[in-house]
């Protein structure tokens, strides 16, 4: 990556950054990239703010799930669970899109220095 | 005062010290005062984020909003647990790939504007200035407990050492003193965990069973609601947690010490690796200690 990175630099001029933003693995790249983080910060705002609003305006989770263990701490703990799967699969998809973008860069290197 | 907290606690300053003086000597240009010169691995990264987190407020803080108000008291962990996942999902890369000190740099790199700068400069400092006087106060009234000394005394020394840390070692001391911390926390909460649950025979149902018996808050201990009665004063806590947490000064800067974007996602998924890890057992000590405090 670091290598990469200055090469791209030193190739600087050749490189046509609105052929590459337009060029549809970058579009992909995008686009996957975006609907990725997008439905899951959504995801987990939506699980998150759904606790307090749960404990505050309804007390349907007060009710008891293992002795005096209340579906309230069920849920809270459930948090830590999500938090953890949400993690793992971050970076699985993130090694996927380092993958896409190493391609477009390698990809566009090779154009530009044979444009020189 | 025991011989033997004063002896450890004296091991770990001079360890620190220690870690400060060879930081000291490699740090030499603004970038490596800075960031480390952006030299530390994603692991490192991880742990020394850990250690951020595991600051006076939630390591003492939590464990005794939980002893005193139950149930409303998690929230404070719950909040603090899923501002990490703003940060791993929406500001960790962006913020990496721009190179820069500061937020206001950051800011001042998109916007070119000096006001704006100044803005966020000011955001910067006020929110520090906050967050350090609740930390002073914590690790002033831990040192006042433990040496029986008064607690202006006690709250200079932690200045001082916290000033000596910053000002010669920079951010390599820095973050090498929260790796020791968190690792040193980690450990802690880990043998305390056990014991607690030792003493319940391993049973966490009984042990909910104990917590009610025994505070003065009886059953209303176990459910939501005894500190916060609107439903508007727990939502705005809830979501001060998830995002002010994540928007932390300390925290954020933590992203510009490593090599690149890709090494900044790296400590994030080792960074959760070694955070999600504490956490867990972390809270579950806090509820826990919460159970033993009564006893």
């Amino acid at each position: 990556m670091e290598k990469g990175k200055q090469t791209q630099q030193k190739g600087r001029k050749h490189i046509d950054y609105e052929s590459i933003a337009s060029s549809s693995k970058f579009k992909e790249l995008i686009s996957t990239k975006k609907k990725f983080i997008i439905s899951g910060s959504i995801f987990f705002l939506v699980f998150y703010f759904a606790l307090p609003i749960l404990t505050s305006y309804t007390t349907i989770l007060n009710k008891k799930a293992f002795g005096e263990i209340s579906w309230a701490w069920v849920f809270a703990f459930l948090q830590f669970i999500m938090t953890w799967v949400l993690c793992t699969m971050y970076v699985r998809k993130a090694a996927t899109f380092d993958r896409l973008a190493d391609e477009v860069i390698s990809e566009n290197i090779n154009k530009g220095e044979v444009g020189a | 005062m025991s011989g033997t907290v004063i002896t450890l606690f004296l091991i770990i300053v001079a360890l620190t010290l220690v870690i400060t003086y060879y930081a000291a000597k490699k740090t030499k240009t603004a970038d490596e005062f800075y960031t480390a010169g952006g030299g530390l691995n994603g692991w490192q990264n991880g742990f020394a984020i850990a250690g951020d987190y595991l600051s006076a407020a939630s390591f003492l803080g939590i464990a005794g909003m939980i002893a005193l108000n139950g149930f409303d008291g998690f929230f404070y962990s719950i909040g603090f647990l899923i501002a990490y996942l703003v940060v791993l999902f929406i500001v960790a890369e962006p913020l990496r790939n721009l190179g820069k000190y500061t937020l206001a740099d950051m800011i001042n790199s998109r916007f070119d504007a000096k006001k704006v700068r100044a803005v966020a400069a000011l955001s910067t400092i006020t929110i520090v200035i906050f967050y350090m006087i609740a930390q002073l106060v914590g690790a002033g009234a831990l040192i006042q407990l433990l040496f029986g000394l008064d607690y202006w005394a006690a709250v200079l020394i932690v200045g001082v050492m916290m000033t000596i840390y910053v000002l010669f070692g920079g951010m390599t001391a820095t973050s090498w003193v929260q790796i020791v911390k968190a690792v040193l926390l980690m450990i802690g909460t880990l043998v305390i965990s056990f014991l607690v649950l030792y003493k319940f025979n391993f049973n966490i149902v009984n042990m909910f069973h104990e917590m009610k018996t025994i505070t003065p808050l009886g059953s209303d201990y176990l459910n939501p609601g005894v500190k916060y009665k609107m439903p508007l004063d727990t939502l705005s806590l809830m979501l001060a947690l998830v995002l002010g947490t994540a928007g932390l000064p300390h925290i954020l800067m933590r992203f510009f010490t490593v090599k690149n974007a890709k090494n900044s996602k790296k400590l994030g998924c080792n960074c959760y690796m070694g955070y999600w890890h504490f956490l867990c057992f972390n809270d579950f000590l806090r509820v826990w200690c919460s159970g033993i405090c009564g006893i």
